[in-house]
């Protein structure tokens, strides 16, 4: 017989069938697994393959349990463990007794997905016909049985049901349903593989156990230990989480130094495909990953990521090691909470940094760009340069911004940047606003809304999001070019809009003419949050930045300012203006400031120079509203919180005759 | 590592336009650092003040500074003709304020003490000199002996300077260079720990606190 693999997302397969409707057809389904299904009522032998044994996911807990051959158990229990972490490190539980068997019998249940940015999503898919229901006939049902038997690996399960996975939630009830089944069987399928390959079966007394770094354990509990509140319940086995800000030294002085983008970029998405290493990547973007992986004693970081250091970049990392059931990506919260009870648990948490260690002295001359390592010197074009050999690799890698350097006038440098910090907050406001606001939850207590708030743990919501992050990302990249001009036409070509590294969607180069041209990519990002973002334009966690600025202008000072956004909208000209605001003030301001209103110029320019005077907000204040009639448009927007510098900076930027 | 406290001589330093260079070259803009690294120092208090070898270290107070841009371009005196012009990056007054204000610890000990009787005086720092940047007023402000703590650095020191300046423990090393005389003419570029290292040492280096473990 030909050998098959266990595939542990399989185990919630069932999560797809729509039980209400195959009612209709008089078969009754009850949970969703099917280890205790009458087979002969539908006709069909049980499957044998491997990976119906996952079916018992949730039935065995223990590797001393008869109900299944102990050929099976340990991937069962792996999965059993794997499942319960993907689901307690990436939504919330707990409430009260009332309230979780209310959940019980179904008071909360709601169809589909909640996307906490995107509420609608769910709702504007079905409108385009797609269904969360895979199998809705007893005719699919047999095929899901016959599935479960033939399907030769994990990537085939996600191709095929991609739709329906990514509409069903993993959890049904509200406030759970914010995880899409598809992320979270994605994390089970990583996390399952991961303590597969880090672990050993052994048989000791006739007893069957899982030992990790010589910690063996018999049951799921024993492994994963209680819940953050449970200051005895000790897991055995040790994790780690990690968030890696994959940087470098180099300083950008010349355009090809941009290549060093490419690289990285490169790098990321060999390591999150590698076979060795992808489970060990559970998100990533062009410069950060997420890791789950064993302890240091088991993977030394330095050696997993060693393609990274070798290249010359630079990992910093904050990293969580702890008892199993304590991981979280909100690892300052965890950290503050596990250290206000007095436990013996495990949970550390650490900032680190990886590179290779440099020498402990250089003769002269240092890398002309990295300042790491000893410099070559280099001619070129009758330039000499002192370059190391990694640097000097990067310069060859090709001139990706050789049509810009050709430019003449002005151009504008754009960075879309995902900040994860601010996306934790974010997350947690989001879903604080779901549990108290959501119709479901109307009758649900005050304590058992405040216990969900403060259990949420934001790791899958957080994949989910990246998800759409990236889809933002190629949107931007497709869209761009489709903005058209006053007379129809394309405003952007491939010529006056590039991307100068490929596939890197964050980062592109276009020719400025005038303001339009600033307004026109500001609007197709605005417009796109609107899209795929919704509720998070007032603290938006993803932000773009724009330095606009001579052809000439070097590129560190662009690179240094986009590196660095403050808020959704970031704009700088260097010497003249430096704007920074959300995404509600910039509508406001886009939908109240026209461009051709030169009187409203002269009076905003007046108004800055009070300001700068007078160094006081008052005195500004008291000429708007002296000229209020005039200019009734001002008052609105300062009483907005917007300062008059920034609806100045605004305008200039935007205006329709360049006087940057 | 010896945990007892450092001894420094704290002074203050006045300036209205200071450009203490990143180390970056190959390109036409020269960024400035917002520190003073021991090596600045270290030349400047031997070329003013004699003294070989000081051990200190400066912060410039937020605040009181911000950064512009000063356009040049240098003379090629060999052919006769101006170079490319270069962008330098230099820090001046904030808008609000007359000078620059900074803190400068030295390591005490017998030939630092010397120092005390000589200030007030002026001494320049960093580039740019002959175009009237880093001139500096320094006073002396007193003695201090500041508690060890954990947190990140916030200057740029020599890793060998590291027991000097009471650093008991280093937990995160970002590494860097800086430039180490060996003669008038000559020297090598030595490794350093640069800012957001995460020390235990006395809590002048440290810009912020480090609450997680080490």
């Amino acid at each position: 017989m030909k050998y098959k693999e266990f595939i542990a997302e399989l185990h919630d397969i069932g999560k797809l069938v729509d039980k209400q409707t195959l009612k209709q057809e008089g078969i009754e389904i009850s949970g969703h697994t099917f280890h205790q299904l009458d087979f002969s009522q539908i006709g069909i032998s049980q499957p044998s393959s491997p990976s119906w044994y996952a079916q018992f996911t949730e039935e065995i807990g223990s590797l001393a349990s008869t109900k299944i051959s102990q050929d099976h158990l340990p991937n069962v229990i792996l999965t059993s463990i794997a499942d319960e972490l993907a689901s307690t490190i990436s939504r919330t539980y707990g409430g009260s007794r009332a309230f979780r068997e209310r959940k019980k019998r179904g008071d909360f249940v709601s169809e589909g997905i909640h996307v906490l940015w995107n509420p609608e999503f769910y709702e504007k898919e079905k409108d385009k016909g797609r269904k969360w229901a895979a199998f809705s006939t007893l005719r699919q049902l047999k095929e899901m049985f016959k599935f479960i038997d033939d399907c030769k690996n994990q990537k085939e399960f996600f191709v095929k049901f991609k739709d329906n996975l990514t509409l069903t939630s993993e959890e049904k009830s509200t406030p759970f349903n914010i995880v899409s089944l598809f992320t979270h069987l994605q994390l089970t399928g990583k996390i399952y593989r991961i303590s597969r390959n880090h672990s050993q079966t052994v048989k000791e007394n006739g007893r069957l156990y899982l030992k990790y770094l010589n910690k063996r354990i018999q049951t799921v509990n024993e492994a994963a230990g209680g819940r953050i509140e449970k200051p005895k319940q000790k897991g055995k086995w040790i994790y780690r989480l990690i968030f890696c800000n994959i940087t470098f030294p180099q300083s950008l002085c010349r355009l090809q130094d941009l290549n060093i983008f490419g690289k990285r970029a490169d790098l990321i998405k060999a390591f999150s495909e590698d076979e060795n290493s992808r489970d060990y990547v559970l998100f990533f973007t062009d410069d950060f990953m997420c890791l789950f992986i064993p302890k240091e004693d088991e993977i030394k970081i330095r050696e997993l990521l060693k393609q990274f250091l070798e290249s010359g970049f630079i990992i910093d990392y904050k990293e969580m090691e702890a008892e199993l059931n304590l991981l979280t990506s909100s690892m300052e919260r965890a950290y503050k909470e596990f250290h206000s009870s007095s436990t013996t648990r495990h949970l550390r948490i650490y900032e680190k940094r990886e590179s290779v260690k440099p020498p402990s002295e250089i003769p002269p001359h240092l890398c002309d760009s990295c300042q790491m390592k000893h410099g070559k010197e280099r001619l070129k074009d009758d330039i000499h340069e002192y370059l190391c050999d990694t640097c000097y690799g990067i310069r060859e890698m090709g001139d990706s911004a050789s049509e810009y350097a050709e430019w003449e006038g002005k151009a504008a440098w754009m960075k879309i940047t995902l900040d994860q910090e601010r996306l934790l907050e974010v997350l947690r406001r989001l879903f604080g606003e779901y549990v108290d606001s959501y119709t479901l939850m109307q009758s649900v207590g005050s304590n058992d809304k405040a216990e969900l708030k403060k259990l949420f743990k934001p790791l899958a919501v957080q994949m989910d999001f990246v998800k759409d992050y990236n889809l933002l990302l190629k949107a931007f990249n497709s869209r761009i070019y489709e903005v058209k001009n006053d007379e129809g036409n394309p405003f952007f070509t491939k010529e006056t809009f590039r991307y100068p590294i490929d596939s890197y969607y964050e980062f592109g180069i276009f020719k400025v003419r005038s303001g339009d041209a600033i307004l026109r990519v500001l609007d197709l990002f605005n417009n796109l949050l609107d899209e795929y973002f919704p509720e998070c334009l007032e603290d938006s966690p993803i932000k773009l930045s724009l330095s606009v600025a001579t052809v000439k202008y070097p590129s560190q000072e662009h690179w240094q300012f986009l590196s660095t956004p403050e808020e959704a909208i970031n704009i700088q000209s260097p010497g003249s203006t430096n704007l920074s605001l959300n995404i509600t003030r910039y509508k406001l301001l886009r939908e109240k400031i026209k461009k051709e209103d030169i009187k409203l110029s002269h009076f905003l320019h007046r108004l800055a120079n009070i300001e700068i005077e007078t160094e006081s907000s008052l005195f500004v204040i008291l000429e708007i509203f002296n000229n209020r009639k005039k200019f009734s448009t001002l008052l609105e927007l300062t009483q907005n919180g917007l300062l008059v510098q920034q609806i100045l900076d605004f305008y200039k930027l935007t205006r329709e005759v360049t006087i940057l | 590592m010896n945990k007892s406290k450092k001894i420094f001589l704290h002074f203050e330093l006045k300036a209205e336009a200071l450009a203490i260079g990143e180390r970056t070259k190959g390109g036409t803009f020269r960024p400035c650092i917002e520190t003073i690294p021991t090596s600045t120092l270290k030349g400047s208090f031997r070329s003013h003040f004699g003294l070989a070898n000081v051990l200190s270290i400066g912060f410039f107070r937020e605040e009181t500074y911000m950064k512009d841009t000063f356009i040049y371009a240098p003379f090629d005196t060999f052919l006769g003709t101006a170079k490319l012009p270069i962008s330098l990056q230099y820090l001046k007054p904030a808008n609000d304020k007359e000078m620059i204000m900074g803190d400068i610890y030295v390591v005490k000990n017998r030939a630092t003490d010397s120092l005390i009787k000589v200030t007030p005086t002026e001494i320049s720092l960093g580039a740019l000199k002959s175009k009237g940047f880093g001139r500096c007023k320094l006073r002396y402000i007193g003695e201090i002996k500041p508690d060890l703590k954990i947190g990140y650095l916030k200057g740029r020191l020599l890793e060998e300077e590291l027991n000097a300046f009471g650093i008991t423990k280093v937990f995160k090393s970002c590494y860097g260079y800086l430039f180490y005389p060996t003669s008038e003419i000559d020297g090598v570029y030595k490794r350093a720990l640069f800012e957001r290292s995460i020390i235990e040492g006395p809590e002048i280096l440290i810009k912020k606190e480090y609450k997680y473990d080490h």
